[in-house]
């Protein structure tokens, strides 16, 4: 049954902005229990900007289920697209260098309307700062949306599969001590990016040689990392996986390595000796006998 | 003792990696780059060409042999009709390469990045934000850096040019879309000069290096002031009365090089301001104090700020509260 799809463009009547964000798409048909995904941009005329910070609010009718920042403008979150409040998405993040002009990607994020009839997103609030080094505001235009959902599909839904198929991006990580981060112990940074999907997760482990990072179990982690190892005697590895399961691993030598012998080593060594023990008291038993 | 020796012929054999699709027929490359005042027919800073104006380049002089050169909707030029005889040029512009029709091109992903700057600079690529080169310019101020093992997909690289420790410059940002098994070029990244700003009590002295012997206008609140010539080691020096009846001073000096005009832009206000007025070793933004504002500060005061409710350290602009228009201050000192 088709519909009539309302939007809603909230123009203000001069073009003094000098920043728009938008929704595209802002026409679409949604259905009940099949994943839409919106996506934010950012116009920005006559300026540079760096930084972004919004609330996209949605009524009852979609419940927000993943996010993404593949393509964005904003390279590092300080809060990554996510819900903060039962029917909004908040997000807030910088771009390194700045960046002008139109079609400048925020994020796509996707819902799943759960319940038929004319649903709403827009914009709560928002800040678009410029690259000026104070921070100054831009003045924002910001256009809602308007969708009606219509009632589901019989049968069931197609999963979402993936078609990537690289790894996240090569990173470094860096171990670092600062008394403004867990009281001055020693932390792990790092940062990385997927091109095709997204970073699900990262999982850090230590160890204190090579050899025995096969045992070593890997542990959810998130930058900055509080290391175990505050000696610094350990290797550090750090996997970032993406969305589709690829994943990625750098391993951070350690500051302090160990100038023991590796454990490997000893045990190599112990069961030579014994070996050895083995075939010299055969030897001497044998010699005993023989005589 | 056996289950060791197990897992290190599964590491041995997992170390081994198999590069796919090695053998590709042709090279697809896509770059564009986000350039405000594109379109205006002039080459302003930031642009290598604009609509029909490339600015006397051809094909041959951004590295290829022989084709039709062309100017982008973003001010880029487009070598996508240059092509290259023989042997591959390691300077040419942004574009592609055009294999033969029946040649295999064994290939990577790599981007590689290539300009002038000035002579005995430390020149940076950031990738994302990330530095992921440095090369030193050479004495021609010519620098070239390549960037290999990308995926496909769009990055947003920048060049960072930096003179001991207190002297950086950086070029626009520019986009990159990379595809699988290609080689992506850039060149023509020109770095502006540096620019510092001393007071005394009637005047001010704008000072910095540029390309010897190059001519450099000073530019006060968007006019033209006074032009000078940089000497032998590129430093140039103007002196101008303080106008002391203004909050706030914009000073700009730029140059020409290559046929590319640049410009570094710095503003001075008479507010009291928490920050130096150029990136500096050990400016507030530089939490670590290693000289570079990179993600190691972004992290420590990205956790602060998630963690705790204030942090005076992170308070750049001293309005009493940390929030995002401190983090756009961090990212506008940026070096990576």
């Amino acid at each position: 049954m088709w519909r009539i799809f309302l939007v809603l463009l909230c123009l203000t009547p001069f073009s003094l902005e000098a920043a728009t964000v938008r929704v595209v798409p802002n026409v679409l048909p949604m259905r009940v229990g099949t994943p839409v995904t919106l996506t934010l941009y950012v116009d920005v005329t006559d300026e540079v900007v760096n930084a972004v910070e919004a609330s996209f609010v949605f009524d009852k009718k979609l419940d927000f289920v993943d996010a993404s920042d593949n393509d964005s403008s904003v390279l590092f979150w300080v809060r990554y697209p996510s819900s903060c409040a039962a029917t909004a998405v908040c997000l807030s993040g910088i771009a390194p260098g700045g960046f002008t002009g139109t079609s400048h990607l925020i994020a796509s994020l996707t819902f799943i309307p759960n319940e038929s009839g004319t649903t709403t997103v827009s914009f709560d609030s928002i800040q678009v700062l410029k690259h000026d080094g104070k921070g100054s505001p831009t003045l924002v235009l910001a256009e809602s949306a308007y969708y009606y959902v219509e009632d589901a599909l019989p049968g069931s839904i197609a999963p979402v599969t993936y078609t990537d198929t690289e790894p996240p991006e090569a990173f470094t990580s860096e171990i670092v001590s600062d008394p403004q981060v867990h009281d001055g112990a020693f932390v792990l940074i790092f940062e990385t990016k997927d091109k095709q999907t997204k970073v699900a997760a990262y999982y850090v482990k230590e160890y204190s040689h090579p050899w025995l990072g096969w045992f070593a179990s890997w542990q959810l982690a998130e930058s900055p990392f509080k290391l175990k190892d505050q000696t610094l005697q350990s290797y550090v590895a750090v996997r970032a996986i993406d969305e589709a399961g690829n994943e990625r691993t750098m391993v951070v030598q350690p500051k302090n390595p160990i100038s023991a012998p590796p454990p490997y080593g000893i045990v190599s060594t112990a069961l030579l000796l014994i070996i050895v023990g083995i075939v010299i008291y055969r030897y001497r038993r044998y010699r005993k006998a023989s005589t | 003792m056996i289950r060791p020796v197990v897992l290190g012929c599964l590491v041995f054999i997992a170390s081994l990696t198999f590069p796919d699709n090695l053998l590709a027929t042709s090279y697809t490359v896509d770059i564009f780059a986000q350039v405000p005042g594109c379109g205006d027919s002039l080459i302003q800073t930031g642009e290598s060409c604009d609509g029909s104006n490339l600015g006397g380049a051809t094909c041959e002089s951004v590295g290829f042999d022989e084709g039709s050169l062309s100017c982008s909707s973003v001010c880029t030029l487009i070598t996508a009709s240059c092509v290259i005889d023989n042997n591959p040029s390691s300077g040419g512009g942004g574009g592609r390469n055009t294999p033969g029709p029946n040649e295999l091109v064994v290939t990577d992903t790599n981007v590689v990045v290539g300009g002038l700057a000035l002579p005995g600079m430390s020149v940076s690529l950031l990738k994302d934000g990330q530095r992921v080169a440095t090369v030193p310019a050479k004495e021609d101020g010519t620098f070239q850096m390549t960037v290999t093992g990308l995926a496909t997909g769009v990055y947003r690289m920048q060049i960072v040019g930096t003179l001991g420790l207190t002297q950086s410059v950086r070029s626009d940002v520019f986009v990159v879309r990379v595809i699988k098994n290609s080689t992506t070029k850039i060149s023509g990244i020109v770095l502006p000069p540096t620019l510092s700003v001393t007071k005394d009590v009637a005047n001010l002295l704008v000072t910095g290096f540029t390309f010897p012997g190059t001519p450099v206008q000073l530019i006060v609140n968007g006019a033209e002031t006074a032009l000078a010539v940089s000497d032998e080691t590129g430093l140039y020096k103007f002196v101008f009365p303080k106008q002391t009846n203004l909050v706030e001073t914009t000073i700009a000096v730029s140059t020409v090089h290559g046929g590319i005009s640049v410009s570094s832009t710095l503003t001075l206000s008479t507010a009291p301001s928490a920050l130096p007025p150029s990136v500096a070793c050990k400016a507030s933004v530089d939490i670590n104090v290693d000289c570079s504002v990179d993600v190691v500060d972004f992290f420590v005061m990205r956790w602060r700020f998630l963690t705790d409710v204030f942090a005076k350290q992170f308070d750049f602009n001293s309005d009493g509260s940390v929030t995002i228009v401190d983090f756009s201050i961090m990212a506008f000192y940026w070096t990576g």
